[in-house]
C-alpha cells in the first residue's frame, strides 16, 4: 500500500511539473474541442490517435490519453441541459431535470451545478480508487454473476420509484423499453430476435439514436408546435434566474446525495461493461427515491447534481478492474487498455508494480483534465446560457440537423438516423399525453445486462457451481431491493411524496 | 481519416491510384484489433498505391455490416478493408441466412495475422494436464466460459473437445476473453479457450496456464508452455485420443489440421469480388509491399500487434482449401449451439 501511496504522489509531480501539465490541458481542449462534433467521443479521439502517437514515450501518452477521456464527458451535459440533447447516454438522466431548469431560465444554476458535481465527483471516484487498491481483487471477485443479477434487478426497482405519479402507465413504459431491449441477436443463443432479416436490427436498437430521438428530437417538436419564443420562454439574458454560483452552492447544499452518488457510481464503475449509463441513471434514481417534496422532474437541481457526480466518479471506479485484472471497467479504459498494450505495458497486476507510478500519471491527467472541463464551462456558462433565448424558429431547425448528425455519425449508418426520428415522434407523443419515458429508458438500458446474468446465473446453479440463496452478496442485495421498493411507501404513510414525470 | 501517403510511390499500380481516396472499412467500433491493425496498415498502404486511405468503422452484427459494405461496394478497388475470417466462414457454413463468405464472395488481398488459439485454465485448477486427463478418462465434464454461438471461442471448444472426445459443459454469456478469465477465478468454470495475446497477460500474471494449443507446433517459445500438448499434427493430442478412443485416428488429425487452418484464417484485407485482374494483382502486391515495409514491421512489434502475413493469392487458396471441411463442422456446431443454446 505505501509503494501504492508512493506512485500516487510520484504520478501527481508528473502530471503537474512542467512542461508536461502542457500535454493534459492540450489533451482535454482538443477533447472539448472534438465532443462539439455530434457522435465523436473520447474514445474515437484516441482511436484517430492511436498511428501518430506510436513512436511517442509512455508518459506522454498516459499524460495525453487520458486527458481525452475526461476532456469528452462534460460538455455532454451542457447539450442536455441546454438542448435535451444528451452529448453521451450517460448525460441522458442529466437532461430529466437539467432541461426543465433550463425552461425555467435556470440553465446557469444547472451548468453551475453540473460542472462543480462532474468536478468533485471525479474528486471522490479518484479518492475512493486509491483507498479499494488493497481490496479491489477480492471485491471484484465477490461480483459474480449472481450478485450483478441482484444488482440489475435494484437498479429495475427505480421504475416503481421513478413512475409513482402514475405507476401503471410507469410499469407499463417500462414493459415496453423491456420489449424492445429483446430485438437482435439472443445474446445466448445468438438466434435473431424481431430482426425482421435485417443486419441492422441483429445488434438491437442503440441508444444513442433512441436517446436523441426520444428526448432531444420530441423537443424540437413540442418546440415547434409550441408557442414558446425560446426554451426559457425569454429573450432577454437580464430575465435569466439563476447563477453559477448558486448552481455551485447547490452542490455543497445537497452534500449528501453528492456525496452518495459519488460513492455510488464509483461502485458501479467498477462493474465492467456497465458503465457510465447506468451509474448516472442509479444515482438519479436513488436521488429521486428519497426526495420528499416530489419536485425531481420538472426542474430539481438535485437531478442534476446525482448523476452528473455519479458519471464522473465512475471513471475512478473503472480503474479497478483495470488495476486489479487488466480488465477494462467502460469504453474510455477499454481504449486506454489499447494503447498501453501498444506501448508495450501488459494490462493487469503488473500495472501496479512495474508500472504504478505511470498508472497514476494516467489517473491524475484524468483528474486534471475534469477539473479543466468543470471551470472552462463554469466560466463560459453566461454565453452558454443565452442558447435558451434564442428564437425557437432558429433554434429548432439546429436541434434537427444536430440531432439527426449525431444519430448518423454513432454508426455512420442511415438507419440510425431514422430510428432517431420515428423515437423522435414516439417521444413527442408520450410527453403530449402524459406517458413516462424515464421508466422506458431504464428499462431499455438494464434489460440487456438482466437478461445476460440471468442466463449466466441460471446455468451456473443448473451445473451446481453456485448456490444463489447462499451467497451473502446476493441476500444483501435482496434486503436493499425490498427496503428500496418499500420505503417510498412508508414514507408515503408518513405524509412525503415524490416522483419524476419526464 | 485521412493519412498523408509517406510517399508517392504508387510503385505497384502505375500510378492508376494517385490522388484516389480509398475506403478502408472496419468493420468493427475503433479501438478493437482490427481497427488498429488498420490505422497502422493504412499509411503503408497509402505508400505502395499513391491513395489516400480514409479509415471508416461500420461496426454492428458482428462484423457482418460492414463485410456487407466491402462485399456490395464496385469492384474498382476503391473499397476495401479487413474481415474476420474464421468468423465469417464458419456462420456462411452454419447459419441460414445468407452471410458475407470470405472464400467466395471477396477478392482476398492479404492476410495481416492469424489467431493463435489456446485453452487455459486456472492455475490452482486441480485438473491435470490434459493429455494426462485424456489418458486417465475424466471424472467430470470440463466447464467452458465463452460468450456464446457464433463466437470463434465457441467454435474452438466445441469442435476441439468434440475431437479430443471430451466431456464438456460450457457457459455463455461471459463478454470477453477478460471476462472469462473472471469467470475462472471465482470459480464458475474450468478454462476458457481465447488467443495467445489475449490471454497472455493473465497467463504472465500467474493466473492462468496454458491446457492445450489448437495449432500444429508450439504457440510461444515461452517455458510455460514447453509441454503443453498441441491439438494436431503427427505428435498432437488429436491422434493421441483418437488412438485411445479407437476412432479413425486419419479422420480425426484432418478435423483437427482443419480446425487449426479455419482459427489461422485470420484477418484478412479483402475487396470485392469481380476486381479486373491487373487491379487485383497491383493491390495485392502494394498490400504485400505495405505488410513487408520495415517500418510498419517495426511499428507493429513496438505495439506487440503479431504478424503472419500471407500473399492474397496464397490467403485465398488456403481458405478456399479448407472450405469443405468448415462446411463439415456446421452440423457439429449446430448440435452444440442447440444443446447450449438452450
Amino acid at each position: 500500500m505505501e509503494a501504492v501511496l508512493q506512485a500516487a504522489v510520484d504520478g501527481f509531480w508528473l502530471v503537474f511539473s512542467w512542461p508536461n501539465i502542457l500535454y493534459p490541458v492540450a489533451g482535454t481542449l482538443l477533447a472539448m474541442l472534438i465532443s462539439l462534433i455530434p457522435g465523436v467521443s473520447g474514445v474515437a479521439l484516441m482511436a484517430m490517435a492511436i498511428p501518430f502517437t506510436l513512436t511517442w514515450d509512455p508518459l506522454p501518452i498516459m499524460l495525453l490519453f487520458g486527458a481525452f477521456v475526461g476532456g469528452a464527458t462534460f460538455m455532454g451535459s451542457v447539450t442536455a441541459i441546454l438542448l435535451n440533447i444528451p452529448g453521451k447516454n450517460s448525460n441522458a438522466a442529466t437532461l430529466i431535470d437539467g432541461y426543465p431548469m433550463a425552461q425555467q431560465g435556470r440553465a446557469r444554476t444547472a451548468i453551475g451545478s453540473s460542472a462543480m458535481a462532474s468536478a468533485l465527483g471525479s474528486t471522490v471516484g479518484l479518492l475512493m480508487l486509491i483507498l479499494l487498491i488493497p481490496f479491489m481483487r477480492p471485491a471484484m471477485l465477490w461480483l459474480g454473476p449472481a450478485e450483478l443479477l441482484m444488482l440489475v434487478i435494484w437498479g429495475l426497482t427505480t421504475v416503481a420509484v421513478l413512475a409513482r405519479g402514475s405507476p401503471v402507465k410507469g410499469l407499463a413504459m417500462a414493459g415496453i423499453g423491456c420489449l424492445l431491449a429483446f430485438v437482435g441477436l439472443d445474446p445466448h443463443t445468438a438466434e435473431p430476435r424481431y430482426t425482421f432479416d435485417t443486419l441492422f436490427l441483429q445488434d438491437g436498437l442503440k441508444l444513442v439514436p433512441v436517446f436523441i430521438g426520444i428526448f432531444a428530437l420530441a423537443e424540437s417538436l413540442e418546440l415547434a408546435i409550441g408557442s414558446s419564443v425560446s426554451i426559457s420562454g425569454r429573450t432577454r439574458i437580464a430575465e435569466l434566474k439563476g447563477s453559477l454560483f448558486e448552481g455551485v452552492a447547490s452542490v455543497f447544499r445537497h452534500f449528501g446525495v453528492f456525496l452518495r452518488c459519488s460513492i455510488l457510481g464509483t461502485l458501479i464503475g467498477m462493474i465492467p461493461g456497465i458503465g457510465g449509463t447506468v451509474a448516472s441513471f442509479a444515482a438519479y434514481g436513488h436521488a429521486a427515491a428519497h426526495s420528499k417534496d416530489g419536485t425531481f422532474g420538472r426542474g430539481d437541481v438535485r437531478g442534476v447534481i446525482a448523476p452528473e457526480a455519479a458519471n464522473d466518479a465512475k471513471d475512478g471506479g473503472a480503474f479497478v478492474p483495470t488495476l486489479a485484472f487488466g480488465i477494462p471497467g467502460g469504453s474510455g479504459t477499454a481504449m486506454l487498455l489499447t494503447v498501453l498494450t501498444l506501448h508495450g505495458i501488459a494490462p493487469g497486476r503488473d500495472m501496479l508494480t512495474t508500472h504504478a507510478d505511470l498508472m497514476f500519471v494516467l489517473i491524475w491527467s484524468l483528474f486534471l483534465s475534469n477539473w479543466i472541463t468543470s471551470l472552462l464551462g463554469m466560466a463560459c456558462v453566461t454565453p452558454l446560457a443565452r442558447v435558451t433565448l434564442l428564437p425557437t424558429q432558429r433554434l429548432v431547425p439546429f436541434i434537427v440537423v444536430i440531432g439527426a448528425l449525431a444519430a448518423y455519425l454513432y454508426r455512420q449508418q442511415m438507419l440510425d438516423v431514422v430510428v432517431a426520428f420515428i423515437f423522435g415522434i414516439v417521444g413527442f407523443l408520450l410527453k403530449r399525453y402524459d406517458w413516462p419515458r424515464i421508466p422506458f429508458v431504464i428499462a431499455l438500458i438494464l434489460t440487456p445486462l438482466f437478461e445476460n446474468y440471468l442466463n449466466l446465473t441460471m446455468q451456473l446453479q443448473a451445473i451446481g457451481r453456485i448456490d444463489f440463496w447462499s451467497r451473502p452478496g446476493v441476500l444483501l442485495l435482496v434486503v436493499l431491493t425490498v427496503v428500496s421498493l418499500l420505503s417510498p411507501h412508508v414514507r408515503k404513510r408518513r405524509g412525503g411524496q415524490g416522483g419524476a414525470s419526464a | 481519416m485521412t493519412y498523408g501517403p509517406l510517399i508517392h510511390a504508387g510503385q505497384h499500380c502505375d500510378g492508376r491510384f494517385d490522388g484516389a481516396t480509398v475506403n478502408w472499412i472496419v468493420p468493427s467500433s475503433p479501438g478493437g484489433g482490427y481497427d488498429t491493425y488498420s490505422r497502422l496498415i493504412a499509411p503503408y498502404y497509402e505508400k505502395y498505391t499513391g491513395a489516400h486511405v480514409i479509415v471508416q468503422n461500420r461496426s454492428g452484427a458482428g462484423g457482418r455490416i460492414g463485410a456487407a459494405e466491402i462485399m456490395n461496394a464496385d469492384p474498382d478497388g476503391l473499397t476495401i478493408g479487413i474481415l474476420n475470417g474464421p468468423g465469417l466462414m464458419m456462420a456462411a457454413a452454419f447459419e441460414a441466412d445468407p452471410v458475407p463468405d470470405p472464400a467466395t464472395n471477396f477478392t482476398i488481398l492479404g492476410r495481416v495475422a492469424s489467431s493463435r488459439h489456446i485453452w487455459a485454465k486456472g492455475a490452482g485448477s486441480p485438473m491435470p494436464p490434459l493429455d494426462v486427463l485424456i489418458e486417465q478418462g475424466q471424472s467430470r465434464p470440463i466447464v467452458f466460459g465463452t460468450r456464446g454461438p457464433g463466437t470463434l471461442s465457441f467454435v474452438d471448444i466445441v469442435l476441439a473437445s468434440h475431437i479430443l472426445d471430451l466431456d464438456i459443459e460450457i457457459i455463455t454469456g461471459f463478454k470477453g476473453s477478460q471476462d472469462g478469465v473472471l469467470g475462472i477465478l471465482r470459480g464458475d468454470v474450468d478454462a476458457v479457450a481465447h488467443s495467445y495475446s489475449s490471454l497472455l497477460s493473465s497467463i504472465d500474471a500467474g493466473e492462468l496456464r496454458p491446457w492445450l494449443q489448437v495449432s500444429t507446433e508450439p504457440v510461444s517459445n515461452d517455458s510455460v508452455f514447453r509441454s503443453v500438448p498441441v491439438l494436431a499434427g503427427p505428435d498432437g493430442l488429436a491422434a493421441r485420443a483418437a488412438t485411445l478412443s479407437n476412432r479413425d485416428v486419419d479422420r480425426i488429425q484432418a478435423q483437427a489440421t482443419a480446425l487449426v487452418e479455419l482459427t489461422r484464417a485470420g484477418r484478412l484485407i479483402a475487396a470485392p469480388r469481380g476486381l479486373d485482374p491487373d487491379l487485383a494483382k497491383c493491390m495485392r502486391g502494394a498490400l504485400h509491399a505495405a505488410l513487408s515495409d520495415e517500418a510498419f514491421v517495426r511499428n507493429a512489434a513496438a505495439a506487440n500487434l503479431y504478424l503472419d502475413v500471407a500473399r492474397g493469392e496464397d490467403a485465398a487458396a488456403r481458405i478456399q482449401a479448407i472450405q469443405p471441411d468448415v462446411a463439415g463442422f456446421a452440423a457439429i456446431l449446430k448440435a452444440a449451439s442447440e444443446r447450449y443454446g438452450k
